[in-house]
């Protein structure tokens, strides 16, 4: 019943071309830098330059799970990093232990996460809001001390070095610029499914959910089973940044998952634009790109990661490419007021 | 060690760390009441203005003056947060203070990191650690001190904002801000004055903390900051008492944890108990359900 009417709502998915929907300039702009970074291997042959290319791809690919379900859909979840950790540990696993072809192994990493994103998202239906960010940092910290603890499944402290390199159609990916092209090509398949996804009726209701949750359900849509369907696709992104940086590095440990990762994948989708698809490649460029490429800058990168969402708020608040308006207060003032038949809130 | 023994142990264990959480979920709650946002930057509030002790101490202050100039520089700190990260964001959506707040915390995380390093460090109290039976179990006078420490702090707040003229402003800006600014309340200072009371009682929290555990680190503000959080949710948030029992119950819930499970799941049990309290009673022990109107 449910999958029926999905599909009745979503028949429009894939019969029209796979750009409808972007605008005039931005398509033929993609397509073009789609075109130059293909082509950029065959003039520049710098392994360094490809490996923070690669890197800033897959953290782009983790920004936009977090935009789904913080920009698009609009639940603050700050636990981006449990669901990449998720992911990056069950391809590390699948591919140590069993001999599987990688896109199985990355089907079954993103929907790993994509579960513990649904598992996540449930107490979003109760709890709104500011609780469902401590919940979300909570269950980061649950995974990361399972990962830390869990000494015979996941090499505890020291994590799992020696995951195998990919396997693709007979070919073993082995230098930076082949990981180079699998994260593009991963990048390219999640932008183009995330915008026919927001072009759909299922984008509309993220917004409708987004801006006024009562209004929505008011109006049908079923709140729950969108926020859900959010926390889904974005924790699945999230697993398949997460397996891609585990083959990519050869290497997963609990302290490639923190808190800290959290931050910056936040950071980006802030600071690029919340609901912004371009906005957050945008960000991801920027933040990462200045984190790989100037390293002398280690020791204050909480520096910049804290001024540019400082400023980004205080300017911008939704980002620089935002698509969201912030500047409605979701409760008005005295929404809160208790009714006058009761004793005041003394609670302080 | 008998059973017995061992459980009560744990206790007073859980107690005295739970004491700490308490006094950070008071300064924490507070701050929350007064204008219903989330202060992400009380931790490194908290564990900045605890390095800052820590120098003072080491630069050969005698404690009675380092430690009141850290609490009001812990002051100063939660007043320079509200000014930079939640007044000019007052009245926008509420992700915009959270973001704000989360780019000031990493801001000072920052400065603390270049001012003192990423090395935990020993913190110079010390309070003379002997230990005395009391019903079969040790004792010690650190705890014992923590733990009256924290007490008093919770009943001073309790005293300044229920027996006031300053804390009756501040009930009154946290019913509603708009009708105490017309009836005359100065509701920016007050709001100020309540962020300024938290970062002293944070820092306060982070002391209390150091001394207990004799060590000072760069993410204890995080830590602090979380099970704060945690504390205050599961009294009650906005509400001083709810804070303080909060505080009190998840330091023995975890000091239990600790001793008969694992200590490496610590902090997930900390969350577990968290997920189950919003689920099953989001307004806390001694809070009021929330309405949401339209």
């Amino acid at each position: 019943m449910i999958l029926q009417r999905f599909n009745l709502r979503h028949r429009r998915l894939g019969f029209t071309v796979p750009w409808a929907g972007w605008k005039w300039p931005l398509w033929p702009l993609a397509f073009l830098l789609l075109i130059a970074m293909i082509g950029l291997p065959a003039i520049r042959h710098d392994a360094y330059l490809f490996r923070i290319l690669t890197t800033i791809l897959i953290w782009s690919i983790l920004a936009l799970g977090q935009n789904v379900i913080t920009g698009f859909c609009g639940q603050l979840s700050f636990g981006q990093a449990a669901f990449y950790g998720i992911g990056a540990y069950t391809s590390a696993l699948l591919s140590i232990h069993f001999d599987l072809p990688y896109p199985l192994i990355l089907v079954v990493a993103a929907g790993l996460a994509g579960i513990a994103g649904v598992i996540v998202g449930y107490p979003a239906i109760r709890i709104g809001g500011d609780y469902l960010f401590l919940v979300t940092i909570g269950f980061a910290e649950i995974i990361r001390e399972v990962f830390l603890n869990w000494d015979d499944l996941t090499g505890g402290a020291i994590g799992l070095p020696g995951v195998p390199p990919v396997t693709l159609f007979g070919m073993t990916l082995e230098t930076n610029v082949h990981y180079y092209y699998l994260s593009l090509a991963c990048l390219t398949l999640s932008v183009i499914a995330l915008m026919r996804i927001l072009d759909s009726d299922v984008g509309r209701c993220f917004k409708a959910v987004r801006e006024d949750e009562l209004a929505a359900r008011a109006a049908g849509i079923n709140v729950t089973f969108y926020k859900l369907l959010a926390f889904g696709i974005g924790a699945a992104l999230g697993g398949v940044a997460g397996s891609l940086i585990a083959h990519f590095l050869a290497y997963v440990g609990p302290d490639m998952f923190t808190n800290w990762e959290s931050t910056i994948v936040f950071a980006i989708v802030l600071v690029g634009g919340l609901g912004s698809v371009p906005g957050t490649i945008l960000g991801a460029v920027l933040i990462i790109g200045t984190f790989e490429s100037i390293r002398q800058l280690i020791d204050y990168r909480l520096y910049i990661a804290g001024l540019l969402l400082v400023g980004t708020v205080l300017i911008k608040p939704s980002g620089l490419l935002g698509a969201v308006k912030l500047t409605m207060p979701i409760i008005p003032p005295g929404a809160e007021e208790p009714p006058a038949d009761e004793e005041p809130r003394n609670i302080l | 060690m008998t059973p017995v023994d061992y459980l009560l142990a744990q206790i007073v264990n859980g107690l005295s760390a739970g004491c700490i959480y308490a006094v950070a979920a008071i300064g924490y709650s507070m701050v929350f009441g007064v204008l219903q946002m989330h202060n992400f930057a009380h931790g490194d509030t908290l564990m900045f203005g605890t390095f800052v002790a820590l120098s003072l101490m080491l630069a050969g202050v005698p404690v009675v003056l380092a430690l009141p100039l850290a609490i009001f520089l812990g002051a100063a700190i939660g007043y320079a947060v509200e000014r930079i990260a939640f007044r000019p964001t007052r009245g926008a959506h509420r992700m915009v203070p959270t973001v704000s707040a989360i780019g000031v915390a990493l801001i000072i995380r920052n400065a603390a990191q270049s001012l003192w390093g990423t090395t935990t460090q020993a913190f110079p109290i010390a309070i003379p650690a002997s230990t005395f039976k009391l019903f079969g179990i040790g004792i010690s006078t650190t705890q014992v001190a923590v733990f009256v420490t924290a007490c008093v702090l919770m009943m001073a707040t309790q005293f300044f904002v229920n027996r006031t003229l300053i804390g009756k402003a501040m009930r009154a800006v946290q019913q509603d801000a708009d009708a105490a600014g017309y009836m005359g309340i100065p509701v920016n200072r007050v709001v100020s004055l309540v962020y300024m009371i938290g970062g002293a009682l944070g820092v306060a929290a982070g002391i209390l903390f150091s001394i207990n555990y004799n060590t000072v680190f760069l993410m204890m503000g995080f830590s602090v900051m979380i099970k704060a959080f945690v504390s205050a949710v599961i009294g009650g948030i906005g509400n001083i008492r709810g804070a303080f029992i909060g505080g009190l119950l998840l330091g023995v819930i975890e000091a239990l944890t600790a001793g008969y499970l694992s200590s490496g799941y610590r902090d997930a049990i900390t969350f577990v108990v968290l997920i189950l309290v919003l689920l099953v009673r989001p307004q806390g022990l001694l809070g009021r359900p929330m309405v949401v109107k339209v």
